[in-house]
């Protein structure tokens, strides 16, 4: 039996059209012939991948078996067979792919598809379900375009959050050359997911020293850039400037973000000397405007409660998780996996009210004896 | 003790075939010539077998190299995340920690049988 | 404003040394730098000394991408002799049993674009560090330092430096081919360090060696250093990976490393994360035979300089108690002179107390090549 039977809110699925065609016919006309190139299938709405190869695992890069022949993230039917209806799911934010068109080198080309992309799922999978909100589509290599497509699509009432995947500028996600976007955000009313993908850009996602090189060192070092992209939107004074502004860290794992807090204190005052913005200590700014997604939750390989004792050396770690499952990629984690991994007392938190929270929900209520789990440390 | 579990001809040369035999669900793939039989649960997040990829399994003997598994031996690599299994002992050849039940077969006339208390072993 | 203090409870300071049982502390890092070429001359080849020595004394090395605003050293060790402020400040003040000299901006030497000539520098520094300082007192030890842009040379240089039984571990500096430490290029330094017994020391820092293509930390290029300190553990992170992905120690299965910088709070979860990402693609990597954390477990070792201060001595407990087995990882490395340093009291103060004698030296003495007979 499940360990949590209550509404849960997974904040990343991967939803997809079926075929790319789909996207393209929300092209104008100069764009829909420019992606029929020369007739062959030469240009692609996905841009080029860094990972050098994928790895010899068969299969390793196809997500979910869609059994009926779909592209995986595709169709609602499936979706709703193998998680939304197994599981007792109250609301999805529906995560596109990676939020990787920012890395399409054509800048021109990469406005089209974001609004292509936008207009898209409005049309589709917005109004296909009472469960599903998603993430406005920006091309962030141009933040000022990118603020006016928050500000033209932004206000729909299923749009809660601004996509932010491969970091097209080079620089992480608290650079002042980014700010436009949140100002964009906050504006509408709409938080910030940020998520990893192995897309093609200068200095952007490579890892430090040059690794994540192949599928295996990838996956084990996604989590960096959202390291990386706390400190600046910290450095930068983000949540300074706009202090409504929450983030959600998606699919960067979990387990180094004590570490990140403990060493961001550590030199705090060498980033005040450094930044007029770090007002509070960045552990705090941390507390009040970050979460993580908790796939890919690293199970402990050691004793089975590790991955609970690390979590409970952050006093307050429980209201900084959001469940997500990342359906239909292969990495993904099945909620009674994910829940098995959190002591039963943070599940109502982390399975629902704190995604809540971050996207200004009224939370359904819970049952009598589910509200006396709360605060349980077990 | 054995039970029937599907006709020989039902078990594909390229994929494995669920089943259901005595209460459980259970993964048939048939190999080089064998049918294997393994609980239909991957110890991992508890999903299903069916669809996985079915492959030989390659030994290596110095790091950048690949070398030729012995003949018959083969994984199922689960479709949910991949992690891979022996098919003879349910091993997860990444991990061992991590293990598929795995169940004797044999085949009479043109019926595979599992031995549906016993472990290891394929026909 | 909150202040950092407020966060962090240390042990009462009446623990001293001896309260707690603490034997002599063995320091797998200070670190100790030339300074000008006059100290490097005497060792330099005669064409490259007359080369050399009419140059600005770092010409030939990169310049770091970032420098602290604030500087990086003790105040107290400015203004005298660097041999003085290091017997007054550690020798005397600390006690240690002994001590591992490793470098600073030398690493960065490693990385140099000028590598023939950085080369030459590089042995004569390891000349220098024996015979200017190791013979100014029995306790301390040197590493050989070897740029990985000529692996070959590298390796020869280790055999040749490996003579001396004061050495006792290699400082392998930058990546500076631009990849990573697992990439097969660098084997022959792996492999003489292995053969000889000598532990390969990765610092964080050296991956800030400007001319580098490869970024000090991911996510693009950041604004302030302070990013920089707070992140550097990341090279740490990337270079764990690939070493053991791409069967570093599967190939050596004798070779030890101790990461230097970057604090420790990192690791259960890299660890769990490795073996996660590992058993997903498995095939990938079939010549492994055991899970990523095991070879993380018997071959790397992590140093607490730089180890994380504005947690709790209760949190730092938390964590290590999610992964018991780092009692055999950790090395105490007290990074002076660096404004950050600790002195073996200091750590000693934070961790649980049966840790503390393998932390603070038997670690220490298990993954150095010490001479015969002093242990």
């Amino acid at each position: 039996m499940a360990r949590y039977n209550e509404p849960i809110v997974d904040v990343d699925i991967h939803h997809k059209p079926r075929t790319d065609a789909e996207i393209v016919a929300y092209l104008p006309a100069r764009w829909r012939e420019y992606v029929a190139g020369d007739g062959h299938g030469n240009t692609d709405l996905v841009p080029v991948r860094h990972l050098g190869g994928g790895g010899l695992t068969p299969g390793s890069q196809a997500d979910r078996w869609a059994t009926d022949g779909s592209r995986p993230g595709s169709s609602l039917e499936l979706m709703r067979e193998q998680l939304l209806d197994r599981h007792n799911y109250w609301r999805v934010v529906l995560t596109h792919d990676q939020g990787e068109w920012a890395a399409l080198h054509n800048p021109y080309f990469a406005r089209e598809v974001t609004r292509a992309y936008n207009n898209w799922n409005i049309d589709t999978w917005l109004s296909w379900d009472d469960r599903f909100y998603s993430a406005v589509a920006v091309p962030n290599g141009e933040p000022e375009e990118a603020a006016k497509e928050i500000r033209r699509v932004g206000g729909h009432p299923r749009l809660v959050s601004v996509l932010l995947g491969v970091n097209a500028l080079g620089r992480p996600f608290g650079d002042p050359l980014y700010h436009p976007i949140y100002e964009a955000a906050v504006e509408m009313g709409l938080q910030i997911s940020v998520h990893p993908g192995p897309w093609n850009r200068p200095n952007s996602t490579v890892h430090s020293v040059g690794g994540g090189r192949g599928l295996t060192e990838w996956l084990s070092q996604a989590g960096q850039a959202g390291m990386a992209h706390i400190a600046s939107m910290i450095v930068h004074g983000v949540f300074e400037k706009y202090p409504d502004l929450k983030v959600v860290i998606k699919e960067h794992g979990v387990t180094w973000l004590p570490s990140l807090m403990w060493r961001l204190d550590d030199n705090v005052d060498l980033l005040r000397h450094e930044s007029p913005w770090v007002q509070r200590l960045p552990s705090e700014y941390i507390h009040d405007h970050i979460k993580l997604s908790t796939q890919p939750i690293e199970e402990s390989s050691d004793d089975r409660r590790g991955l609970a004792k690390l979590l409970q050396s952050v006093e307050g770690m429980e209201n900084l998780l959001c469940f997500s499952t990342d359906y239909p990629h292969p990495t993904d984690d099945e909620p009674e996996f994910a829940m098995r991994q959190f002591p039963a007392g943070w599940l109502p938190k982390v399975f629902c009210t704190n995604a809540c929270d971050v996207y200004g929900w009224t939370p359904p209520p819970l049952p009598s004896s589910q509200r006396s789990l709360a605060g349980s440390t077990r | 003790m054995y039970v029937d579990a599907a006709a020989t001809a039902d078990v594909p040369e390229t994929g494995p075939l669920v089943v259901q035999v005595a209460r459980r669900e259970i993964v048939l793939v048939r190999w080089d010539g064998q049918v294997y039989a393994l609980r239909n649960i991957c110890p991992h997040q508890h999903q299903s077998f069916e669809s996985g990829v079915v492959r030989g399994q390659f030994d290596s003997v110095a790091v950048g190299e690949i070398d030729a598994a012995e003949p018959g031996r083969a994984i199922i690599a689960c479709p949910w995340h991949r992690w891979q299994f022996d098919l003879a002992t349910g091993s997860c050849l990444a991990d061992a920690s991590y293990r598929v039940r795995s169940y004797p077969t044999k085949v009479e006339g043109d019926r595979v049988l599992i031995d549906i208390g016993g472990s290891g072993r394929r026909a | 404003m909150r202040r950092r203090e407020e966060l962090v409870q240390t042990s009462p300071t009446s623990e001293r040394q001896a309260d707690r049982g603490l034997s002599a502390a063995v320091d797998g890092m200070a670190f100790h730098e030339w300074t000008t070429m006059a100290e490097l001359a005497p060792y330099l080849g005669k064409g490259w000394r007359d080369l050399l020595t009419a140059l600005p004394p770092r010409q030939v090395e990169p310049q770091p991408l970032y420098r602290s605003p604030l500087g990086t050293k003790l105040d107290a060790a400015y203004g005298e002799e660097e041999y003085d402020s290091f017997q007054r400040l550690l020798l005397d003040a600390w006690s240690p049993d002994r001590v591992v000299l490793g470098y600073d901006r030398s690493i960065l030497l490693t990385a140099s674009a000028s590598f023939y000539a950085a080369e030459e520098i590089i042995r004569a520094i390891n000349t220098w560090t024996a015979e200017a300082w190791l013979a100014r007192d029995e306790r301390l030890h040197g590493l050989i330092l070897v740029s990985g842009s000529l692996p070959e040379v590298a390796a020869q240089e280790i055999r040749r430096f490996a003579r001396n039984d004061r050495m006792v571990g290699v400082a392998i500096g930058a990546n500076a081919l631009n990849l990573t430490f697992g990439h097969p290029v660098y084997h022959p330094i792996f492999e003489a360090a292995a053969e000889e017994g000598l532990p390969v020391v990765i610092q964080t820092g050296s991956d800030l060696a400007a001319n580098l293509l490869t970024p000090p930390i991911a996510g693009g290029q950041s604004s302030s250093y302070g990013e920089y300190k707070t992140l550097n553990t990341q090279s740490h992170m990337s270079h764990v990976a690939a070493m053991i992905l791409q069967g570093l120690f599967e190939k050596y299965a004798d070779l030890r490393v101790l990461l230097v910088g970057g604090g420790l709070t990192w690791v259960p979860g890299e660890i769990w994360r490795l073996d996660y990402a590992y058993r997903f693609n498995h095939q990938s990597t079939p010549w492994l035979r055991r899970l990523p954390s095991a070879y993380f477990k018997e071959s790397i070792r992590v140093s607490t300089y730089e180890m994380e201060r504005s947690l709790s001595n209760d949190a730092l407990a938390a964590v290590l108690s999610a992964a018991p087995w780092m009692r055999s990882s950790l090395v105490y490395t007290s990074g002076f002179p660096n404004r950050d340093c600790l002195a073996p009291d200091d750590v000693a103060s934070r961790l649980p107390v049966d840790w503390v004698d393998d932390v603070v030296r038997n670690n220490a003495l298990d993954l150095f090549r010490w001479p015969e007979g002093n242990l």
